[in-house]
């Protein structure tokens, strides 16, 4: 294949416009945990005739912006999880990071790669959901904001337009009365891709809740925010009953697939049960 | 094909890869340094972790064009002078493997860990080995080799 070629830009514009202009099949690096799995196989998924690098782009960046915590699409799980800036306001993001994959692929995998791949199972993507961020999407003609929520459900149209790439998540940071949970189950605990996650994220104030956000991952085609929790919690003190309300109101929510690490049926009953023990953890 | 300049062990080379050429690839099969090796190819077991710049990564998972210009240690570079390294000597004092084919991988992995963390409860060292299978021993031998091997100094010999 004589014209592939591998191009690492140093200006986010530059490779907008590289990704505009590229003829052929073209696929974008940054840790490869997911993308470079599919070149390994014997029939290899697709062969790109053009890999754009975002490792020479150096948005591998943490750092906070007033209120906000800003957060460089390049930036890897184990930046994350070392970032005093993430452990102070968004512990939540911190703890789900921790939990990803094993010390080598927290090394290599980056939080854009992680929100862009949409995985059904990506538990940084379900942390940033519970935590309301949002995302800066760069192109040639400049720069577009969105919530990361509608980015990542479905319809597709929401997604990255040809030519766009994510530069930044932006989140919010967490206030002195929120409180914050995450719960995964996995087949084993190290090293492995969550078969349910519960992250969420809410205030309490005497015990009753408020602002209550809750995000589920590995339960639905991409990670989503509860629309019926909330409510079912809103001004209501903590109770086991009521969060095993809200657990079923999430489990109703959820539309899981059987795949090779749980069935349909146990990832239904399981994210419940999570939400659930999640909340009284809380109380 | 492009040209991919990289330090091995110390040693500088310029080898032509692919654009999705992995670094075990040109580990192995290039520069013939054998000890990561292939196993699951996606990450999941360990057996090719290295070096590269000091952080531990799966080979066969890194794209050998993005980690150009770095050093890349395996397990070939942390003996010296021909004395093994203390890791690899607790793990031929306490049995830390049978079949081997997973050894230089948590070596490397169990060399990361001590590098950040020179002295880990057993609990850290089950952290850093968690993306490390190993089908024979059991891990329980390869925790102890961890263990006993922070307790000596890197100069001590016996």
């Amino acid at each position: 294949m004589p014209n592939q070629q591998f191009v690492s830009p140093t200006d986010l514009r530059e490779a907008c416009s590289i990704l505009c202009q590229a003829k052929g099949k073209i696929a974008i690096l940054a840790g490869g945990t997911d993308l470079m799995p599919r070149f390994n196989t014997r029939r290899p998924a697709f062969r790109p005739d053009v890999l754009l690098y975002l490792g020479g782009l150096h948005l591998d960046y943490i750092r906070l912006d007033g209120q906000t915590l800003v957060i460089g699409a390049c930036a890897t799980h184990e930046d994350i999880v070392n970032s005093d800036h993430v452990r102070k306001h968004a512990p939540l993001l911190a703890k789900a990071c921790s939990e990803i994959g094993c010390p080598a692929i927290r090394n290599a995998g980056t939080i854009g790669g992680n929100v862009c791949n949409r995985a059904p199972y990506a538990d940084g993507t379900t942390a940033l959901m519970a935590l309301d961020a949002s995302m800066v999407i760069a192109s040639e003609n400049g720069e577009r904001g969105m919530k990361l929520e509608d980015f990542v459900t479905y319809p597709l149209s929401n997604f990255l337009k040809p030519g766009e790439i994510l530069k930044e998540i932006h989140i919010p940071v967490m206030l002195p009365d929120h409180k914050w949970g995450w719960l995964k189950q996995g087949q084993r605990r190290g090293s492995s891709i969550s078969v349910a996650a519960v992250a969420l994220r809410m205030k309490m104030q005497d015990r009753a809740c408020s602002d209550a956000r809750i995000a589920a991952g590995a339960v639905a085609p991409t990670p989503f925010v509860s629309k019926g929790a909330p409510a079912i919690l809103e001004g209501q003190p903590l109770s086991e009953s009521l969060a095993e309300k809200a657990g079923a109101a999430v489990s109703e929510e959820a539309d899981p697939q059987d795949d090779s690490r749980a069935s349909a049926w146990y990832r239904k009953k399981l994210v419940g049960v999570l939400v659930k023990r999640t909340l009284i953890e809380l109380a | 094909m492009a040209l991919l300049e990289i330090k091995v062990n110390g040693t500088v080379h310029r080898v032509d890869v692919g654009i999705t050429t992995n670094l075990l690839e040109v580990l192995r099969e290039k520069l013939h340094v054998m000890s990561p090796k292939f196993g699951c190819e996606s990450g999941d077991c360990g057996a090719c972790s290295v070096l590269v710049n000091g952080k531990l990564r799966r080979a066969c998972i890194t794209n050998a064009l993005s980690i150009q210009g770095s050093e890349v240690t395996t397990l070939e570079g942390i003996s010296e002078n021909g004395d093994l390294h203390p890791l690899q000597k607790q793990f031929y004092e306490k049995y830390g493997f049978q079949c081997g084919f997973c050894t230089p991988g948590m070596i490397m992995s169990a060399k990361a860990l001590l590098d950040s963390n020179p002295n880990p409860t057993a609990d850290e060292v089950k952290v850093a080995l968690s993306g490390n299978l190993c089908r024979c021993t059991g891990y329980v031998p390869i925790i102890d080799a961890v263990l006993s091997a922070a307790k000596k100094p890197a100069d001590e010999k016996g």
